[in-house]
């Protein structure tokens, strides 16, 4: 048998079976929005790659700059999903993604 | 572990949990199952990837606008790249990286002194896994290397002689390559094998194997012929995981400036053990996609002009379709087709009867989109003529 497709019980909609505790919020999961919002001794511009100033106070997930920020995902596949999860699970920072793929699903394809 | 400054990972911690949580909802695991792709699910066999993985975002987390295209990225122009902020890639070949490096570093624009204006430069993260493998880099257009500056850390695929797929075959990967390299052609000469079609994989495994017992060789299963044919290393969930976490955070960084980027290059390898290590990529300088060296070319104005286009395709440009123009004619262009057969005159013509010695041509190729190749040649037999 190849993937699950001798799978009798059909499975319930994503958002039943993975009810998540509480609504999520940056205030509520913290990491990110925290580490946004704090001086860092390690800002960009103190790297060997300087692109840019880090301004913990502009830097918000809500500031303007990042609210129209706009994102290319390139490939849905492996790497691809877990990008998209990654950038859903970055405390807003990343709200407008686009994802482009040529491909299709299918079993044989899944490994 | 993973970044180059030893910040937490939030997504990354996230995704182990969530995994925990993802698991028992497999409820058989097999190979093949064991999959990595985990916002698809079996309702969605024969979708496209980029909707169902849309969808999926979009419908778990409401704060996400996650917009599809389902098609290539090749059909795509400027003007549609010009309008993100960072553009992280997930590719899974070279020449699709490329093209989109090619075309992300050439939507930099230039001020009078000849400087990159900033707000032009999209930084380019891409991350790529092979096995327990991965790499995550992080490309500044026209700051950093680029794509094409390393070129030749990807050595072309190796090729194996037609004439030992034809008559010696040695190892089951022969066996495979001689079902859809020569004997599906013949059967079915005006289809081309669809690689996602379980149908036609299975017509390539099963004369792979019809072959490789009449030669006495072990090992030709339908995973392997998978692999060969769609060239696959399984993928390791671990694996594109970490590696897509370091390619988060960089695109983070990028877009707010609250860390270090990595510069530019980071590598994992989990093979062995759990190790990784990063390293600078340099600038090549006459990198044909960064930079704007004219190159040089010494050859014999005997030569054909579709020789000297072959030498581009397997020379270290590796390009795949040039078409050439010189300042005054055109030399040779495949598109379209009117102007193609109007040129194809041309190819068997020596290249003597074409240019002048020291002559700069233009190249086009399809892996550099929207630019062209400055290319001078000088005739190395010159003195004899």
């Amino acid at each position: 048998m190849i993937g699950g497709t001798s799978r009798k019980t059909k499975c319930p909609p994503a958002h039943v079976q993975f009810q998540l505790p509480m609504t999520i919020s940056g205030r509520q999961r913290g990491t990110l929005t925290t580490l946004l919002s704090r001086p860092s001794p390690y800002a960009n511009e103190t790297g060997s790659l300087p692109i840019g100033e880090f301004d913990c106070a502009s830097s918000s997930p809500s500031s303007s700059g990042l609210r129209n920020a706009k994102i290319l995902v390139v490939g849905a596949g492996g790497l691809g999903c877990e990008i998209l999860k990654d950038l859903a699970m970055c405390d807003g920072v990343f709200r407008d993604v686009d994802v482009i793929d040529l491909g299709r699903y299918y079993i044989v394809a899944l490994f | 572990m993973i970044s180059n400054n030893l910040q937490p990972s939030p997504t990354l911690i996230y995704n182990i949990f969530r995994h925990s949580k993802i698991l028992p909802h497999v409820d058989t695991i097999d190979v093949t199952n064991l999959n990595r792709q985990f916002l698809f699910r079996s309702k969605d066999v024969g979708q496209s990837k980029a909707e169902v993985a849309a969808a999926f975002i979009n419908n778990r987390c409401p704060w996400m606008n996650v917009v599809p295209y389902h098609g290539k990225i090749q059909d795509k122009d400027a003007e549609f790249y010009r309008q993100f902020k960072v553009v992280i890639s997930g590719l899974d070949n070279v020449e699709a990286r490329r093209w989109l490096n090619g075309m992300i570093n050439n939507l930099v624009e230039f001020d009078e002194d000849g400087d990159p204006d900033p707000s032009t430069i999209i930084p380019l993260v891409d991350g790529g896994t092979e096995g327990f493998s991965g790499q995550s880099r992080l490309i500044l257009p026209r700051i950093t290397s680029c794509f094409e500056c390393s070129l030749d850390a990807f050595a072309p695929s190796a090729a194996v002689p037609l004439c030992t797929i034809a008559e010696t075959p040695r190892i089951p990967e022969h066996c495979i390559a001689y079902a859809y390299v020569l004997q599906w052609p013949r059967e079915f000469p005006d289809r081309k094998l669809d690689t996602d079609s379980p149908d036609d994989m299975k017509w390539v495994y099963e004369h792979a194997l019809e072959r490789a017992t009449k030669f006495g060789i072990d090992g030709v299963t339908y995973m392997l012929t998978l692999g060969v044919v769609k060239n696959i290393i399984p993928a390791v969930a671990s694996t594109n995981a970490i590696v897509s976490a370091v390619c988060v955070h960089e695109a983070m960084k990028a877009l707010t400036y609250c860390s270090q980027s990595l510069n530019t290059y980071m590598m994992y390898m989990g093979s062995e053990s759990i190790y990784s290590h990063t390293f600078v990529y340099e600038q090549k300088h006459n990198c044909p996609v960064c930079t704007t060296t004219t190159h040089h070319m010494s050859v014999p104005s005997t030569m054909t002009l579709n020789t000297l286009l072959q030498q581009l395709c397997d020379g270290e440009f590796r390009l795949k379709a040039p078409s050439v123009t010189s300042s005054v004619k055109t030399l040779y262009m495949r598109k379209p087709v009117a102007l193609e057969k109007a040129t194809r005159v041309n190819l068997d013509k020596p290249l003597r009867e074409l240019i002048s010695s020291g002559e700069e041509l233009v190249v086009t190729d399809p892996v550099f989109p929207d630019t062209s190749l400055g290319l001078v040649i000088k005739f190395s037999d010159l003195g004899q003529h």
